[in-house]
């Protein structure tokens, strides 16, 4: 029902900025970074703040910015209709347009009924994570969001072994190699002591193309080795009040 | 190598392992070392430096951060400490370390000391809470130390044909030992319906198969061969030490070289501590084995890393009743990680300890017949780390 354009990125060490409803002044959320530049304060006036935490709904699982999505999407039912909006973090701000498409009225239609009544659908099981704060550095997210988000490894060279994580590239001939999403149950176990959301299964994946991922199972389903997977985005914690997305395994 | 042949073992004593709430870290560490400098029949003042093992320090409010720990606990100041931590495998860093002074020349006479506090804290706010919340925000999310070890019994079980009765002989076994050694956490025997009804923690690693969380202390006091040969009471040979690190803690799970089957890491010093020793056949030249059992699977994985056996057949030497005492090469004969438990650095120092009682003929009632020549082997992190030490009597 809509389609999301990347417009451009700027990059720079934007701590938290913070702009709260009725007022103009831009907050710095944190003081130990470098300070903001005017030009990236400016950007945000006029910018309608939202956070990504208020859109829960019980038994939907963690919808993280899909649902702050959806409510852009929902507010602009008619076809070509845009919204330009801003998304600011981990050390740059990236701009996006979002489009309306074909469908934008039906789906606002159900997507207030979810809102009124909860949701409607058999939902999986997923991890409770409320309330697990567990360590989190705002620079190691900015840092490493290509290997979190795109499952940006290396390769070496020579060998042709993929290494994810990346492995400093000094001492070895490795040039970059993005990880695909689909593969082979190598090994697994059902864990019942992880405090989170257990139990559920961690797997490890032969990756077509190369390479291998080890993770959890989205939700706890029978595996077994040489069963096909492919990985998921999810969202693991909120640590740091940073919303760490990383992969999870389903059934291929 | 200067070490292989020209360091020794003078003295040696482990505490009692347990949950130990009346004893604090620094009480445990006193009275391992004060137990192995008087097994060494010296004055704690012919010590001249020494080497703690502690991998948990913040179980125990950070006392054990560093070597201060032991000018608190001893009358030590104001002597070079040294705090080693290399996983589960620091006890034998420990070790390693002082013999590297002695052989150098650094000092004649020094103590390596293991101990960790870790039931000041509730087992499940130990290294499980550690794994879920200091860790690495998203590569360690969903990892437990069983839970990665559980991934090695899975695929060790799939490619071999071996089932988690096999798993559960260890357990039988190690506990069985134990009851011969008064210093275990646990010394009652286990029966295998016991072991395999037991709740699972990771599967197929259920309770029974996996090592408690305990406290204790265990030291070792080194000098060179010179001064063994010349006042020590009695003293083994450190005959070969290998180390071996092969990647990092998390990303070795994630490596298209692991095949899930055995451990680098251990086959590597193995092959060192072997070269030193003048070592070619194991199976027939080891007398006596402490090895790293921190899970069932662990032990029989262990074996054929070791060389004991080849690949998918250690299930057999375990089945055929070689490692259990009395056979052709016991292994874990003080119960084990299994049994005896695993306060982290600790367990590779109470390892060098049995393993000169054993050699020295001092094991008691757990003493294996005409031992001369015995193995310690301790697994650092997922298996990234292993030290293999081969100790022999004189």
């Amino acid at each position: 029902m809509g389609v999301l354009r990347f417009q451009r990125a700027q990059s720079g060490w934007f701590p938290d900025l913070w702009r709260l409803a009725g007022s103009s002044q831009v907050i710095i959320g944190d003081r130990s970074l470098a300070p903001v530049s005017a030009a990236a304060a400016a950007q945000w006036e006029g910018m309608a703040v939202a956070s990504a935490t208020g859109w829960e709904i019980e038994r939907a699982g963690n919808l993280g910015a899909a649902g702050l999505l959806a409510m852009m999407l929902l507010e602009m039912p008619a076809k070509g209709r845009t919204k330009e909006f801003a998304a600011a973090a981990s050390g740059s701000v990236r701009t996006f347009l979002l489009e309306g498409g074909p469908g934008a009225t039906a789906a606002r239609r159900r997507a207030e009924r979810v809102r009124q009544g909860g949701i409607d659908v058999d939902r999986l099981p997923t991890a409770d994570i409320s309330g697990f704060n567990p360590y989190a550095s705002q620079p190691r997210y900015w840092r490493e969001l290509a290997q979190d988000l795109r499952l940006q490894g290396v390769r070496d060279a020579e060998t042709g072994e993929v290494f994810f994580p990346p492995v400093p590239a000094r001492g070895r001939p490795v040039e970059p190699f993005r990880l695909q999403r689909r593969g082979r149950i190598l090994t697994y176990t059902r864990d019942h002591v992880y405090p989170l959301g257990g139990p559920m299964s961690m797997v490890v994946v032969e990756l077509d193309g190369g390479g291998r991922f080890y993770g959890q199972t989205a939700w706890d389903f029978p595996v077994e080795i040489g069963m096909r997977v492919r990985l998921v985005p999810r969202l693991l914690h909120r640590g740091g009040d940073l919303p760490h997305y990383f992969w999870k395994v389903v059934a291929d | 190598m200067p070490i292989a042949g020209e360091v020794a073992i003078v003295g040696g004593y482990t505490t009692a392992f347990g949950v130990l709430h009346d004893r604090s870290y620094l009480d445990l560490l006193a009275e391992a070392a004060w137990g192995a400098v008087e097994d060494a029949g010296i004055a704690l003042d012919e010590v001249e430096a020494a080497w703690l093992a502690t991998a948990e320090p913040w179980t125990a409010g950070l006392v054990g951060d560093s070597g201060a720990a032991v000018a608190e606990a001893i009358p030590f100041a104001p002597r070079p400490v040294t705090r080693v931590s290399n996983f589960c495998t620091s006890g034998m860093e420990a070790v390693r370390g002082a013999a590297m002074a002695i052989a150098a020349g650094e000092c004649q006479v020094a103590i390596a000391i293991g101990a960790e506090k870790m039931r000041d804290v509730t087992p499940r706010n130990s290294l499980i809470a550690k794994t879920a919340e200091h860790t690495h925000p998203t590569i360690a999310k969903g990892r437990t130390a069983p839970g990665q070890f559980a991934l090695l019994a899975t695929r060790y079980l799939h490619a071999y044909g071996a089932t988690p009765e096999d798993l559960a002989l260890v357990a039988v076994k190690n506990h069985a030992h134990a009851t011969r050694n008064p210093k275990a956490h646990f010394r009652h025997p286990l029966t295998k319906e016991q072991v395999l009804s037991a709740p699972r923690i990771a599967e197929p690693l259920g309770v029974y198969d996996c090592t408690p969380t305990t406290d204790g202390a265990a030291a070792v006091v080194l000098a060179s061969r010179a001064w063994a040969e010349a006042h020590a009471r009695r003293h083994a040979l450190l005959e070969g030490v290998g180390l071996a690190v092969t990647d990092g803690y998390f990303a070795n799970l994630f490596r298209e070289s692991f095949d899930f089957l055995g451990f680098p890491s251990t086959r590597q010093a193995a092959r060192l501590a072997y070269s030193q020793a003048g070592i070619t056949n194991p199976l027939q030249e080891i007398d006596v084995v402490e090895c790293h059992d921190c899970f069932t699977i662990t032990e029989i994985l262990n074996t054929e890393d070791l060389g004991f056996a080849l690949p998918g057949e250690g299930v057999e030497l375990l089945r055929a009743g070689a490692t259990t005492l009395g056979g052709s090469l016991p292994v874990n004969v003080s119960g084990g990680l299994q049994a005896c438990g695993h306060p982290v650095g600790a367990t590779g120092t109470r390892m060098v300890v049995e393993i000169f009682d054993q050699v020295t003929g001092a094991a008691g009632p757990r003493q294996v017949a005409q031992a001369r020549r015995g193995l310690a082997h301790t697994l650092g992190g997922p298996g990234v780390i292993a030290c293999v030490m081969v100790i022999g009597a004189p």
